[in-house]
């Protein structure tokens, strides 16, 4: 693992990052969630699956300004890991910690929390 | 989610919808729809572009044509959208909508997707972008057990093993119990809404697959289902989480009970779910389905009492039949060989008592007979009831106790707010007994996420909350 790579506490350290050093933080993101989980237990497969695309679409967008909707949330824990909750991902779905699924009231970042799977669509309607 | 598609074609501007298509939703995903993104997916020609597509590529263009062109040809998956042609218009779903499509790209490919979100950024109407991506890219065990590691509690980071229950859970004695009915009644149907593994009936799925059903995440679709094949004469049990029971509420009501259609409603994680939170707490189902008339509802206080509800279940035609039960392990009652009829609306008097009658409604049964204990460690005499029955009570028992005790107390792992408890007041109020009840139950809030021993000791959900609440109301 890369250990040169800056610590992510917010969107804005991830845009500061050189793109060539985005393949060692989509690394650092996999071996964290797999390393944290075995203790923690989660939503491991499908995080796995968008550590890409979570970095990508902050690299491209702005949140909150932007909207990021998860259909379903349990695919937002790399979201949270770079929305200034890196550092409680340890805490996930532990009582009092970070909950499982995105939650309004947990940060600025998650602007929808759905739980049951299929909504996504329903809810993005907006000139 | 079509009246959705439709309504974001219409109204809708800047919208960028991800499909993240892994395959995968919870386990593989199934049906029409998945063999069409595979069909997408896997067609070779993606030579023509669309419009809009071009407009893309000259996008890309500028920001290093070599580059781009090179992704295009090696890249297995392409880039764009194939055009329609043939028999089989290609010219995706989405387009039909009038939602522009664009895909599938390699959802793993990091400077690819950076450059197409900015590509996409830049488009005034709602787009629908197709990704590629491995459920458990990184981690060999995961990519080899899909559906074990869509969530899962602590393993073993090398081997990916996690640690193995002494006891069967609810789950796996409901999948077992109902696989091995559907092999002696032809009639047996199951069906999910994509929770084969979750619900347990990858068993049945394996030993009997032309009568198990996987609809996908369609609650509402599964339940209309069920009614259809009841209406044949078949005996469905359609298998749903509580939380996701909620979805089809309005089927079980206009479709089901209306005509009484003998549908099994069997709703796992019946009862606080824990660390998944509020989203997933089955606290509901009691007060959503207790008003429905002709409805009954049951929930079992052990593993062995879990098998003859089923069967009777099995063999009641008469309307919708709901059971609850809860997450993970029970107290481990072996069920005897043969299950048995029970009698719908007869509880089960423990013991007998004349201070206090503790009433705990299946995984709070237990509580219960803790609780009896440290009250008869008090010198309080206790009466202690299995009452089985949500719908319709056991109204004879109750009446009968309640005017034995100077207490009622209900226990149940579901909301205080119209659940067991409450109908077990109407009850003896109607009936004109006057002897004080108090409840052990969930607030009247959005009960956080954490484990269950934890939060039922915070809200009041163990045998030293309930001696308190029993003391304190003895005391007034």
């Amino acid at each position: 693992m890369d250990t040169t790579l800056p610590t992510i506490t917010s969107p804005t350290d991830l845009k500061a990052l050189p793109p060539e050093q985005l393949p060692a933080l989509a690394e650092k993101i996999r071996a964290t969630l797999i390393e944290t989980l075995s203790e923690t237990g989660g939503h491991l497969g499908p995080n796995l699956g968008v550590v890409e695309l979570t970095i990508a679409m902050h690299r491209v967008f702005d949140t909150p300004k932007d909207k990021f909707v998860f259909d379903v949330a349990h695919q937002g824990y790399v979201h949270k890991m770079l929305t200034g909750r890196w550092d409680k991902i340890h805490t996930i779905r532990q009582y009092e910690g970070l909950n499982g699924f995105l939650l309004r009231s947990e940060s600025e970042h998650d602007c929808y929390g759905a739980g049951h799977a299929r909504s996504l669509v329903d809810l993005c309607l907006r000139r | 989610m079509f009246e959705a598609l439709n309504n974001i074609a219409a109204h809708t501007k800047r919208l960028i919808t991800v499909l993240n298509d892994n395959e995968w939703s919870i386990d593989k995903n199934v049906g029409a729809i998945a063999k069409y993104f595979n069909s997408i997916a896997t067609h070779p020609g993606y030579a023509n572009l669309h419009e809009k597509a071009s407009k893309f590529v000259e996008f890309m263009l500028g920001d290093g044509a070599r580059k781009l062109a090179e992704r295009v040809e090696n890249s297995a998956k392409g880039l764009l959208l194939p055009q329609s042609e043939g028999p089989h218009n290609r010219s995706t779903l989405f387009e039909e909508f009038g939602i522009r499509y664009y895909g599938p790209i390699d959802g793993h490919d990091l400077p690819l997707l950076i450059q197409t979100f900015e590509f996409l950024k830049t488009q005034n109407e709602p787009v629908i972008l197709h990704i590629l991506t491995e459920k458990g890219r990184g981690y060999k065990p995961a990519l080899e057990d899909p559906s074990k590691f869509h969530g899962l509690g602590k393993y073993n980071i090398e081997t990916g093993e996690t640690q193995a229950t002494d006891k069967p859970t609810y789950s796996q004695v409901f999948a077992r119990t109902v696989t091995d009915f559907a092999k002696e009644d032809k009639k047996i149907v199951a069906i999910t809404a994509a929770m084969p593994g979750g619900t347990g009936l990858m068993c049945f799925k394996k030993e009997i697959p032309e009568r198990y059903f996987d609809v996908g995440i369609a609650e509402e679709h599964a339940a209309l289902f069920a009614c259809g094949l009841a209406v044949q004469g078949l005996r469905p049990f359609l298998t749903i989480y509580s939380t996701f029971m909620q979805r089809a509420i309005d089927m079980i009501i206009h479709d089901m009970a209306i005509q009484h259609l003998p549908v099994r409603l069997c709703m796992d994680r019946g009862g606080l779910s824990g660390d998944d939170g509020p989203t997933h707490h089955g606290l509901f189902d009691i007060a959503y389905l207790r008003g429905i008339p002709g409805l009954v509802h049951m929930q079992p206080k052990d593993e062995d009492e879990f098998v003859d509800m089923l069967w009777t279940m099995a063999n009641y035609e008469k309307g919708p039949i709901a059971i609850r039960y809860p997450r993970g392990n029970g107290p481990g009652v072996t069920p005897k060989a043969q299950p048995r009829l029970l009698e719908i609306g007869k509880g089960e008097l423990i013991s007998d008592g004349t201070d206090v009658a503790l009433i705990g409604l299946g995984d709070m049964f237990t509580t219960a007979q803790a609780a009896k204990k440290l009250l008869e460690a008090k010198g309080l005499s206790v009466a202690l009831i299995n009452p089985r029955w949500i719908k319709p009570l056991d109204a004879t028992l109750i009446e009968d106790i309640a005017k034995k005790v100077k207490v009622v107390c209900t226990l149940e792992d579901h909301i205080l707010m119209n659940g067991f408890g409450c109908g077990v007041i109407e009850h003896l109020s109607t009936a004109g007994i006057t002897t004080p009840v108090v409840r052990v139950g969930w607030p009247d809030a959005f009960v956080e996420h954490g484990t269950p021993a934890i939060l039922r000791q915070k809200h009041g959900l163990t045998a030293e909350a309930t001696v308190e609440k029993v003391l304190a109301q003895l005391a007034i």
